[in-house]
């Protein structure tokens, strides 16, 4: 097969020893390598978050034939069978309730491969080397949420859309559907996903019917200059339109949300419609333009088997596999299976849309923390727009269309969590590969290709540099942005793991399990981590529901809020106060008042890039150092003493804190 | 698993890769590493069981070993770098070609995954956490051998085993194909359990079983189809056990439910009617030597085959030496080898098989000598099983019996043999031997261990099997339809016990294998006593000193020394007398050269005590010197050595 790449002989021109031995696809299958490795090693180490704890229980519930059907609320049904399927063939551990992401961490990586054509040698090894090092990317590929999995199936979308617009086959149209479908089985966000598309559809009908209409009478350069500027402007008033139509939706929620989303599609239908009518005035014939040209190639036979797949696949998801057909009967989710997968998910995001927001209510969100994390990406992403820009093709333009959409969908949606910062950051991946290529190609002499190579690997090492502190020495840790407030610390696990030891010794010595209350408010990560735990003695504290302290439970783990409401005999207990979760909400200007602040915010922000060192705001000392629920465990002194018998006892309070400088010392945590 | 595991494996996949290239057969890329699987097991296994045995057991001892067998192959692939680059183009053309493609290595990746996907999930759930907070287990191979293979691979990995002893016979020479347990414990010091140990070890060899057998019987049948077939009835042998079984009683019974929770084993039915287990429940599962022996034998094979044309003396000088160092692993594997070997070569009469026997015979035979028992086991009787357990000695029985143990294999096996070349009939013959053998000899004690020879029949008459069956296969509808049914008897039964094991709740399973008292004595024993330190306990199927702590005992269970040739009888009553503080018991712990003294529930009950603690240790032993160390959770361990 021939290479269609002029990556080695570039990379050979350098003469050094092992040259010849630098081939694009060693580079590739190096990168993918790395990829496994770091995306695998210590997988199951960082504590769980809320969130990952939730998606594992859900999971093993499946797997015992104990789940009660799709709720928006917990998302999409697909990524619990998934990980019920790792739990059978590989146990239930922390480690395979983090596979999936991490193993749709590492399929995405190879995803650049196949546009390899349209990004360029030089670009798609960049798009590559980033997608792997990218400290966000490694991040949510490891953690237990069904994001990365999400992220996954929507590339593999806009792969088939992409080769569907532009090299059509019958069955694509009937993989699209199915991949929609997929999407839907794992999350709402496929409704963001399928407006970004459909509104980018429309105006790629408006761009190919001007295009169509501006060619008579006009020389082929010509022709040219006029395409790239109906594409350019195409482009330019599609994003900034959509941020406008936003900006009016803004938080009306429910119906008025989706009337207005409705009434712009609507507009742009009748501009497409219009600019048809414009080129068929023009041409004399109907526009045979490309999105006409796709739709052309299925034949009618696969336009009727069309649904039939993704139709197949609906049921088999939101019914358990043609198994219960009942929902689970909640408010979210009140209807049967199927109509639930259907319309649930919609009227919950759009209800949740006038809730008011969750998670970070700020609309810089995403925009800070890329530029926290991913500075090296947006620096070439810039690169990337402006060609796209300056030769727009189909390519670039969805590639433009789809970082630049999530990131207005996403800044507007309510629902502003860390880890949905990978849905823009990916194809901003892509359009910083498309930079690469861009200056590889400009960066004409060797001089100044050596100033690029320099350049990219100074960025390279500090950006894995910091990518590795995230992920691996301090990954957990709440001066991370991305340690949001559901994240338990080390010390949930070393009392999940206590309560084990605990329970063998006074298993071993009496023959009965210990008794353990936890309150419903720090239920999570325990109800995962205790999974195996005795149930017969394990129960939840809920206000409307103390239980019966005469039964004097063994260990009781109560919020702060709570701890007075627990009628304990205190002198047969030790109590332990412990960390439960933890988290660090700055304020992204450092708190600044005026102007003439700017250069201690910049200072802060340098010492929070260089060795992540949390501040306190401006003039607000401490008030926003990272911080956490605090709690208190209660464990009867007879159980500690029998666990020392044993040589069972670690006390979980000597767990290792992180330590802070500056206006955050000693005052964020309890030790 | 850790990461320091991950590279263990790579490692060793590596190790044994370049080890292809030793010799000049030409090999694909596949081939090499799925070879390379088992020689770098056996290479690494060797070389750090000695580096092992001038240190200890830590991962310095498995960092050296990899770094020496990565020095000494460095420089062999380099010089043959020309020969890898073109396997790897090779490959790279390959992996492209169609399915059908004879040429294709599609079959041996998808083979491969697909055992990795079965053996995961077995080895997965063969060990659980139970609610006392010890461990349970799933299957009657774990409950079974595995109990003494644990003590073997804990007697290495934590009680220091240098010389190697039968930790399970405390002073014993260790008469046993001990080698995959070593193997085992060579994951310990990289930080898991012995348990994690077992289940890694197992699944490594386990998942590469498969595509080494495709890989084997794609040189004696004419197509893949074939081949892939002779794979299925072997992997899923275990005779005709279930056609009756399960078609007539258990699904009419109960449905298709029952394929939900199958109420037993169709090819084992505990040493009534059926003798040959399935290949993978009954063999590649309990008898772990065999995930080494059965893979080996093929190989050996393959390398002899390859070479009958060139007749390059470095490849019988290196299956020689391989041949050689298997009684390590498998001596059945060993025997099988010279056996079928020393018929080709009396048939060929060249010289060249010299420098095959040379080797194989020269490493080989001390090791067999080493491991030899004490005692006479063999015996001679005919026709193996007929006249004992249920079966009649007559003819009818006779054709029976081989019809419910193996089906149609047998005769399959004849037409396969008879409608192939010359060549391959004339190599294919010998094989027979290893059906006359179990009919007229019992060298191993039990008569149960015949079956060890009939195994190696059936995982070598496999692709004539496969053979015969694709014939038929292509051969107009009704010897279709003939084909398919022969496929369905000889592997419906199999294809059910290896389902049943996949399932972790079929009854009586999962059942707890040690309590979480149980784990918490034997990590005490392990941290706090000497790893040579030698217990008295009770000869039970599991016990944690041996599991758990890897110390040496005065006793194992009795079958199992048995089978080694040991007197289990005469420990099992010294074991009693010390219990029972026989007049002359500070004697009995004096022969053992015994440390400590355990009493624990298996104690209890084994000896049928209400109170050892007032029978034993207070009236007499204490006073004497024993002193009580470890009171906790039912267990109480005297320190005997003052006593003694």
């Amino acid at each position: 097969m021939k290479r269609p790449f002029t990556f080695p002989q570039k990379v050979n021109e350098y003469g050094f020893p092992l040259a010849k031995l630098i081939t694009f696809k060693r580079i590739v299958l190096v990168f993918l390598l790395l990829g496994i490795v770091s995306r695998l090693v210590l997988l199951g180490d960082r504590p769980f978050h809320h969130d990952e704890s939730l998606d594992a229980w859900f999971s093993l519930r499946f797997l015992e034939g104990n789940f009660g059907g799709y709720d928006p609320v917990y998302h999409g049904p697909l990524r619990f069978y998934v990980t019920a399927a790792l739990f059978w063939l590989f146990g239930e551990s922390d480690l395979t309730a983090r596979l999936l992401a991490a193993i749709s961490g590492v399929l995405i990586i190879y995803v650049p491969w196949f546009w390899r054509k349209q990004i360029g040698s030089v670009g798609t090894v960049a798009t590559i080397g980033l997608i792997v090092l990218s400290p966000s990317m490694l991040y949510f590929s490891r953690f237990g949420r069904e994001d990365m999995f999400f992220l996954l199936v929507t590339s593999i979308f806009v792969i088939l859309l992409f080769a569907f617009l532009e090299y059509p086959k019958g069955w694509h149209p009937s993989a699209l559907l199915s991949f929609f479908v997929v999407g839907l089985a794992i999350k709402e966000s496929v409704l963001l996903s399928i407006f970004l598309f459909g509104v980018f559809l429309l105006l790629l009908l408006i761009q190919e019917n001007l295009i169509i209409s501006s060619k008579r009478n006009q020389s082929h350069q010509g022709v040219e200059e006029q395409e790239f500027k109906i594409r350019r402007w195409t482009l330019f008033s599609g994003l900034t339109s959509m941020i406008a139509v936003l900006f009016w939706v803004g938080d009306s929620g429910g119906n008025g949300t989706l009337w207005k989303l409705a009434l712009y599609g609507g507009l742009l239908l009748a501009l497409a419609t219009g600019s048809a009518v414009l080129a068929v005035s023009k041409n004399e014939v109907f526009p045979s333009n490309r999105i006409f040209r796709a739709l052309r190639t299925p034949t009618r036979v696969q336009w009727l088997l069309t649904p039939l797949v993704p139709a197949f696949l609906f049921i088999g998801f939101f019914s358990q596999f043609f198994t219960s057909f009942s929902g689970p009967n909640v408010t979210s989710a009140p209807h049967g299976a199927l109509r639930n997968g259907l319309t649930a998910g919609f009227t919950y995001w759009a209800s949740q849309q006038k809730e008011g927001s969750r998670g970070d209510s700020r609309w810089q969100y995403y925009l800070t923390l890329l530029s926290a994390y991913e500075w090296f990406v947006l620096f070439f992403a810039l690169f990337g727009i402006w060609q796209v820009f300056r030769q727009p093709n189909l390519f670039g333009q969805i590639t433009l269309w789809w970082a630049g959409g999530n990131i207005i969908l996403y800044s507007w949606a309510s629902e502003r969590m860390p880890w949905l910062i990978i849905h823009p950051l990916f194809p901003t991946i892509i359009l910083s590969g498309l930079g690469v290529q861009f200056l590889w190609r400009r960066a004409r002499g060797r001089k100044y290709r050596d100033a690029l190579i320099m350049a990219f690997s100074i960025c390279a090492i500090f950006s894995t540099t910091q990518s590795f502190v995230t992920n691996y020495s301090q990954g957990g840790d709440p001066q991370e942005l991305f340690v949001q407030a559901g994240q338990a610390t080390p010390e949930v696990k070393a009392w999940s793991g206590q309560l084990y030891r605990s329970d063998l010794a006074h298993f071993a010595e009496s023959g009965d399990h210990l008794i353990v209350l936890i309150d419903s408010d720090v239920y999570w990560p325990y109800g995962w981590y205790l999974r195996d735990f005795p149930t017969s003695t394990y129960a939840i504290i809920e206000e409307q529901n103390i239980p019966d302290m005469a039964r004097a439970p063994d260990v009781v783990i109560v919020p702060y809020w709570d701890t007075e409401r627990i009628n304990l005999s205190m002198e047969e207990y030790e109590i332990f106060p412990y960390n439960h979760r933890w988290w660090w909400v700055p304020e992204f200007d450092g708190g600044a008042s005026n102007f003439n602040q700017f250069p201690q915010v910049l200072s802060r922000w340098g010492n929070w890039l260089w060795n992540r060192e949390p501040w306190a705001d401006l003039g607000t000392r401490s008030s926003k150092c990272p911080a956490s629920l605090t709690g208190n465990v209660f464990v009867k002194r007879t159980v500690i003493e029998e666990s020392r018998e044993y040589g069972l006892w670690a006390n979980p309070q000597e767990t290792e804190l992180p330590t802070y400088d500056n206006g955050c010392n000693g005052s964020s945590f309890l030790r | 698993m850790s990461f320091s595991v991950v590279q263990f494996i790579c490692v060793i996949v590596a190790i044994g890769f370049a080890s292809t290239y030793v010799i000049r057969t030409s090999f694909v890329l596949e081939e090499r590493i799925v070879f390379g699987a088992f020689l770098g097991t056996v290479q690494v296994s060797l070389l750090g069981f000695f580096i092992a045995w001038l240190t200890m057991v830590n991962w310095q001892m498995i960092l050296i070993t990899e770094v020496v067998l990565i020095v000494a192959y460095l420089p062999l692939l380099v010089r043959r770098g020309s020969v890898l680059k073109a396997d790897l183009e090779n490959f790279s053309i390959r992996i492209r070609a169609r399915w059908k493609d004879p040429s294709s290595p599609r079959i041996t990746l998808f083979l491969l995954l697909t055992s990795s996907i079965v053996s995961a999930r077995i080895l997965q759930i063969s060990f659980e956490k139970s609610s006392s907070g010890g461990v349970t287990v799933s299957h009657l191979s774990v409950f079974g051998d595995w109990s003494a293979h644990l003590a073997y691979a804990s007697s290495f990995a934590y009680g220091d085993n240098f010389p190697p002893e039968l930790p399970t016979a405390a002073g014993e020479s260790f008469s046993y194909h001990f080698g995959v347990d070593w193997f085992a414990a060579m994951f310990v010091p990289l930080g898991t359990d012995v348990f994690t140990a077992m289940q890694i070890s197992t699944f490594f060899l386990a998942a590469f079983f498969p595509p080494m057998l495709y890989l084997g019987c794609r040189r004696f049948t004419s197509n893949t189809r074939s081949a892939l077939i002779a794979v299925t009835v072997f992997l899923l042998s275990g005779g005709t056990g279930a056609l009756y079984r399960f078609l007539f009683v258990d699904l009419p019974a109960e449905g298709f439910g029952v394929l939900g929770n199958l109420p037993r084993s169709y090819a084992f039915d505990g040493f009534d009617r059926n003798w040959v287990d399935n290949a993978v429940t009954g063999f590649l599962y309990p008898q772990r030597p065999t995930l080494i022996g059965f893979s080996a034998v093929i190989l050996v094979i393959v390398f002899l085959w390859e070479n009958r044309s060139v007749k390059n003396s470095g490849t019988y000088i290196f299956a020689g030496v391989f041949t050689g160092l298997l009684p390590f692993f498998h001596v059945f594997a060993f025997g099988t080898i010279v056996l079928l070997s020393l018929i080709w070569a009396a048939m060929s009469r060249r010289q060249y098989w010299i420098r095959f026997f040379c080797p194989a015979l020269a490493i080989g035979i001390p090791i067999v000598i080493w491991q030899w028992p004490d005692r006479d086991g063999k015996s001679w009787h005919f026709l193996w099983m007929l006249g004992k357990s249920s079966w009649e000695n007559n003819p009818w029985d006779f054709v029976w019996f081989w019809f419910l143990n193996t089906g149609l294999f047998i005769p399959l096996a004849i037409w396969g043999i008879a409608r192939s070349n010359k060549v391959v009939r004339n190599h294919a013959i010998p094989l027979f031997s290893l059906l006359v053998i179990p009919n007229i000899a019992i060298w191993h004690f039990w008569p149960g261990n015949n079956a060890k020879y009939v195994i190696f029949f059936l995982l070598l008459a496999s692709p004539f099997v496969g053979e015969a069956i694709d014939k038929l296969l292509s051969r107009g509808r009704m010897r279709t339809f003939a084909a398919i049914g022969l496929i369905c008897s000889l592997t419906l039964t199999g294809g059910l016990d290896i389902w049943r094991a996949l399932d972790q709740t079929t009854d009586p399973y999962p059942v707890e294998y040690l309590s979480g008292a149980d784990l918490s004595v034997g990590e005490w024993v392990r941290e706090n006593t000497n790893s040579d330190a030698i217990f008295a306990s009770a000869n039970t199927n599991t016990h944690p000193v041996r599991v758990i702590a890897g110390r040496s005992v005065i006793s194992g269970a009795p079958g199992r020394l048995n089978d080694l040739g040991k007197d289990w009888y005469g420990r099992d009553q010294d074991l009693r007398k010390i219990y029972e503080m026989a007049p002359d018991f500070e004697t009995t712990l004096m022969k053992y050269e015994t440390d400590y003294v355990i009493f624990g529930p298996l104690e209890r009950q084994h000896y049928g005590f209400d109170n050892p603690k007032s029978r034993w240790a207070e009236t007499d032993a204490m006073p004497n010197g024993a002193k009580l160390i470890y009171d906790l959770g039912g267990y109480l361990i005297y320190d005997v050595r003052e006593i003694r």
